[in-house]
């Protein structure tokens, strides 16, 4: 039977690959909701993610797995509440070729800790070799001082191998 | 030398002495023994000094030139041995400058070692000598025995975790001993030749093939020869240089022969403290669930087994390489599971042909 809470939710800032880590394991292309981006972020990308991105994974008999991309701009975080309701886990992604990465990574941590709390987490660390800010070792060790021991990826977020290894571990914490 | 490096903190607030804490606990664990002495005691070979208060300015004024000096203040030092970084300080930068200022004055204590022995006329030091038992591991102890198969090994004070260089029973035991010993090797199969740097954690090959023919070839068949820093860095210079925690990620995982590193007990709760980075390093179906398992509580091998009803080969050459890069925590005891009172998933069916769907089951 469908249901529409079988859903994994992407999140991170602009221009982490949320929509290109959708579009890279999901059976149809995202349906995206992007309009220009204004602001400081306009130097990230030109557009940007103002409702969600969505698209599926079509499972045996029928049933789907709904994925969710939440907008990365800090001002339409009243979605991500509205978005991650009855969702199964979380996906958070971090561009590392960001200023303060593992800040960001420690950000969406809080943002969504309520959620995180009750269902998993995995991170993917995109755009490494592109500009390192951080290293994996670095967003390992503050997970490490916050207590938490979530699985964290190098990915590039088009690449459908990284992305499926990356649910992957998602699922297992949530079975384990 | 005297082994382990003892690091004194001197005049740190409560938040560096925490950073600074975990960072030696992150760089034993590397294989670097090193020692965090009380609060204020001058005598470490490695002082880490807060200059931004009186106290802190007054010990970096008395310590000897000799001393090496890593010195927190805002305002740019200089000195004979002295290292300056600005606060605040991450625990990754700590445990970065640490390796590094660590693993230069074991290399020069070395260097100081070989010659004053050249000098008085003796062999080389680095050609053949047995390491004591107390090398290579944080905290220890002469009174162990050569390492015997610790399926068998209670687990009192921690042995040597392999033979030493061709005494090894495997590729993973030599690269594990170069690592924890901080050696230098020389590895050869046929024409293949593979340059170990336990010094700075890095491997050099000339090609990916060389590295794959030495990894596959009957152990037996290996030759393990021990080398020095200088050999090695002249030999390098041509080769393809790799981080030594992947090929031992590899070994590890595929042959480590399913035996339990020496010193270790399947009866002692363990912890994951990292995830490892499957997306590039390699892995097998069962690792995520280990990892998963390993990362949510202190658990002991052998209840991992049962847990996750993966076979004891594969549990224990998952926590070999997992341990050999780093990433396992012995220092635990037994807790409660954080799943408690979290509502848990009853969608494992679903999770199940997710999982098919990505082609991992």
């Amino acid at each position: 039977m469908f249901q529409a809470t079988d859903k994994i939710i992407f999140t991170g800032p602009v221009g982490a690959g949320k929509t290109s880590a959708i579009g890279a394991i999901s059976d149809e292309p995202p349906v995206r909701t992007d309009v220009a981006t204004t602001g400081s972020e306009r130097d990230i990308k030109d557009t940007t993610t103002v409702a969600m991105d969505y698209s599926y994974i079509s499972l045996e008999d029928g049933k789907r797995i709904h994925l969710y991309g939440t907008p990365g701009q800090e001002r339409f975080d009243f979605m991500w509440q509205i978005l991650t309701q009855g969702g199964l886990g979380l996906v958070l992604l971090v561009n590392n070729d960001h200023p303060d990465p593992v800040g960001q990574m420690e950000y969406y941590l809080d943002a969504f800790a309520d959620f995180i709390r009750d269902t998993g987490v995995v991170i993917g660390i995109t755009r490494m070799g592109v500009r390192d800010n951080a290293s994996i070792m670095d967003y390992q060790a503050r997970l490490f001082e916050r207590e938490q021991v979530f699985p964290v990826f190098e990915v590039d977020g088009r690449s459908s191998e990284d992305v499926r290894i990356l649910v992957n571990a998602l699922l297992a914490v949530l079975e384990n | 030398m005297p082994k382990p490096l003892r690091i004194s903190p001197i005049a740190l607030d409560s938040t560096n002495r925490k950073v600074l804490k975990v960072a030696v606990d992150l760089i034993n664990d590397e294989g670097i023994a090193s020692l965090l002495l009380p609060d204020g005691s001058p005598h470490g070979h490695l002082l880490v000094i807060d200059a931004s208060n009186p106290a802190g300015r007054q010990a970096l004024q008395e310590a000897s030139e000799g001393q090496v000096k890593l010195v927190l203040s805002d305002t740019r030092l200089e000195g004979k041995n002295l290292i300056w970084q600005a606060p605040p300080v991450r625990v990754a930068d700590m445990q970065e400058l640490l390796s590094r200022i660590c693993l230069r004055m074991k290399a020069s204590f070395a260097s100081q070692e070989v010659l004053s022995q050249a000098a008085a006329g003796q062999h080389n030091a680095s050609e053949g000598s047995a390491p004591t038992a107390s090398e290579g591991t944080a905290r220890g102890s002469d009174r162990q025995p050569k390492a015997e198969p610790a399926s068998k090994a209670e687990e009192t004070a921690p042995g040597p975790e392999a033979s030493r260089g061709g005494q090894a029973r495997t590729l993973f035991h030599a690269l594990l001993n170069a690592k924890q010993q901080q050696d230098c090797y020389r590895i050869g199969y046929d024409e293949h030749r593979l340059l170990v740097g336990g010094h700075n954690g890095t491997v050099a090959a000339t090609s990916e093939q060389d590295i794959k023919a030495i990894m596959q070839a009957p152990f037996k068949q290996v030759r393990v020869e021990q080398t020095d820093i200088i050999a090695f860095a002249k030999e390098a210079q041509q080769m393809n240089i790799s981080p030594l925690d992947s090929l031992l990620w590899q070994t590890g995982v595929e042959y480590s022969d399913g035996q339990l590193l020496a010193g270790h007990d399947m009866r002692q709760p363990i912890r994951l403290k990292a995830w490892p980075n499957f997306t590039r390093n390699g892995f097998r179906q069962s690792h995520f669930k280990l990892a998963a398992i390993m990362a949510r509580q202190p658990i002991s091998l052998k209840d991992l087994r049962k847990e996750a009803g993966v076979p004891q080969g594969e549990v224990v050459s998952f926590y070999n390489a997992a341990y050999a890069v780093g990433l396992i925590d012995r220092n635990v005891t037994t807790g409660s599971d954080p799943r408690d009172g979290r509502p848990r998933t009853r969608r494992k069916g679903l999770l199940g042909m997710l999982a098919r769907k990505l082609g991992f089951r």
